[in-house]
């Protein structure tokens, strides 16, 4: 019968939910040293834009599938990640279940917390044996979620979603900043990123269909507010990110000075008042598109400039057999 | 209707493939054989049920596996269930509307009344305690026409509210304002704090009588399972009964030590403050929030003086 309980761990909710666990669990275990926008920049979290076309809150964590997403923004850090999930209602998932337990427990053994889908993500940071409980902060409050070994990854939702962290690399600080910007290419340009399903568009559609949404009037109003403030923070974040980063290359620099433009546009959408205020905001957000739809090609200028062996298309038999 | 347990049971056992006939139902409640096939009879013609008797196995399976026992057969929660259901899908407005407002108007049917009372007590689904607990609250301030203190998005208001509205994934609830004759609509999940003008007892005990449904899943997804305290009581409880509307087994006779379930922390301690106890053994993790709790209430008190 052993406990662990992980104080140093604290999460605080400001940016993706996914972030703000990642960067709990990191900083804790002294694996990342920096201001939250750094790590959101260098994992290309900052730049994933989801819009459900009628603004739903899950839009803020539908950028993807997350094993594909997460695992790429980790490994940019030079992280080792395992992560496990599935959906709930399969047979099997009671076994999965039990094993995730096991490898929940001896990772908070090491001393490095765990990011969990509670609802949205968050961190387990403790386990009591005896009690048979999971100790998971959300972010929000300061109080422990507490869950039973029983009911890991039971939530509201049909699928759960655990994600371990281990041993570091050190990675050449230009090449994370490269592989982020790429990835910001790819998010941007991909409309869709959970086809067969076409009601959450991506990168520079979503911006049309947060716009088509707000049009129309026929939207979720709390969802709304949510993608919005979650929007500005993620804005705000690249912005500050690319600020630290563009003495690099010229084309980050920029790329900076759109998203400086870019912040000014979007500093006082809100929806508070009413009235005019839709159109405003349709407008400044049909600006902000723009904007970063020209900061992208800044990144893809820079992307040319390199090679990019992960994701040639031109067949080399080296990487595509398995001889 | 006297034959209901002796249909289940046949039901059941075509559903688990076993072929039953006449003679097990006979046998299984000892009743006549002749009364064993009224029963089936009175499925197939009044039930309808698809029977169809397979000679080789000697026993009866249904055509249709689709079929199900008619709402006769349904408890007072599932109906429950079913009137929350269809109120919920009356209101739903996203795509395939009409579709499922057709389901509804279906659904409707079997919920045994001309119309669906929607403002009888709720059940609980898969969903945030604290909202359910919300939604009880106004559905009883709906019924008996009660004014609602609240606190929503940092204003203090006085409501009278009129009815529950469901849109895309939140719940609203429409209400007068007491500053005008204005309707006014508010997200439920942006609604702080709410409590009853008017009435002065407390409804936890009511609310924590309704059980947080876990157990239904609409997903197939396994049971949610409720945490367990150890606490030894003063007075003994009835046999197999509730403390003051949660479960609780007895672990200990002459201990008076009870096993209480319980879903929703926070309604549990509301109960622990309010309630007579002797001793609370586990979960630590339990004892810690209630004692946090506790030396709060007290650092306020004492800074009061």
């Amino acid at each position: 019968m052993s406990s662990v309980y992980l104080n140093n761990i604290r999460m605080k909710r400001e940016s993706k939910s996914f972030i703000d666990s990642l960067y709990a669990v990191l900083t804790a275990a002294g694996l990342f040293e920096g201001p939250k926008y750094r790590l959101s920049g260098l994992t290309g979290m900052a730049f994933k834009f989801a819009v459900h076309e009628r603004l739903l809150p899950l839009s803020v964590t539908a950028y993807g599938q997350w094993g594909l997403e997460h695992a790429a923004a980790i490994d940019n850090l030079g992280l080792l990640t395992i992560s496990d999930g599935g959906r709930t209602r399969h047979l099997t998932f009671r076994r999965y279940q039990q094993e995730a337990i096991r490898w929940i427990k001896q990772s908070l053994d090491r001393g490095v917390g765990l990011i969990y889908w509670i609802l949205e993500f968050g961190v387990i940071h403790g386990y009591d044996d005896e009690d048979g409980v999971f100790f998971i902060q959300d972010g929000w409050s300061q109080e422990d979620h507490i869950v039973l070994y029983d009911n890991l990854g039971l939530n509201v939702t049909p699928f759960w979603c655990v994600e371990m962290i281990g041993e570091k690399v050190d990675m050449p600080i230009d090449e994370q900043v490269l592989e982020s910007v790429r990835s910001a290419i790819h998010d941007w340009q991909t409309p869709f990123k959970l086809l067969p399903d076409r009601e959450i568009a991506s990168g520079k559609l979503a911006y049309d269909f947060f716009i088509q949404a707000l049009r129309s009037g026929n939207f979720d109003e709390a969802g709304a507010r949510y993608i919005l403030d979650s929007y500005r923070y993620a804005r705000y974040e690249i912005r500050d990110y690319l600020s630290e980063v563009k003495e690099l290359w010229p084309e980050l620099a920029e790329a900076h000075m759109y998203y400086e433009e870019l912040g000014h546009h979007i500093a006082d959408l809100s929806f508070d008042h009413s009235g005019g205020g839709i159109q405003e905001m349709i407008e400044k957000l049909a600006a902000a598109a723009q904007l970063e739809d020209r900061s992208v090609g800044q990144f893809s200028k820079l992307s040319a400039r390199y090679a990019d062996p992960s994701r040639t298309i031109a067949t080399r038999w080296i990487t595509h057999s398995a001889r | 209707m006297s034959n209901t347990h002796r249909i289940q049971w046949f039901d059941q056992q075509i559903r688990e493939a076993r072929y039953p006939n006449s003679n097990h139902l006979a046998e299984r409640f000892e009743i006549s054989k002749r009364q064993a096939q009224r029963d089936i009879e009175y499925m197939a013609a009044s039930l309808r049920a698809p029977l169809l008797y397979d000679a080789k196995r000697r026993g009866y399976s249904y055509n249709d596996s689709a079929y199900v026992l008619p709402h006769l057969f349904m408890s007072e929660d599932e109906k429950r269930v079913l009137r929350y259901l269809v109120h919920r899908y009356s209101q739903y407005d996203y795509d395939n509307a009409d579709t499922t407002r057709r389901v509804a108007r279906l659904l409707d049917r079997f919920t045994d009344e001309s119309e669906s009372e929607q403002y009888d007590r709720l059940p609980m689904f898969n969903a945030d305690p604290r909202l359910m607990q919300l939604v009880l609250l106004l559905t009883e301030a709906i019924k008996h026409s009660y004014a609602v203190r609240l606190v929503y998005e940092g204003e203090q208001l006085t409501i009278q509210p009129t009815r529950l509205l469901t849109r895309y994934n939140d719940e609203y609830v429409a209400a007068y304002c007491d500053n005008g004759q204005e309707q006014r609509q508010f997200r439920l999940s942006s609604i702080a704090y709410a409590v009853m003008v008017g009435q002065t007892t407390a409804t936890a005990a009511t609310a924590a009588a309704v059980n947080p449904a876990a157990c239904l899943d609409e997903s197939g997804a396994p049971s949610r399972k409720p945490f367990t305290a150890k606490v030894r009581l003063r007075q003994p409880i009835d046999r197999g009964g509730t403390w003051d509307g949660f479960a609780a087994t007895c672990l200990d006779d002459a201990s008076l030590l009870y096993g209480v379930d319980f879903y929703d922390m926070n309604m549990f301690l509301r109960h622990l403050m309010m309630s007579d106890w002797e001793e609370l053994l586990a979960p630590k993790w339990l004892r810690e929030k209630l004692r946090l709790h506790c030396s709060d209430v007290l650092t306020r008190l004492d800074k009061e003086r």
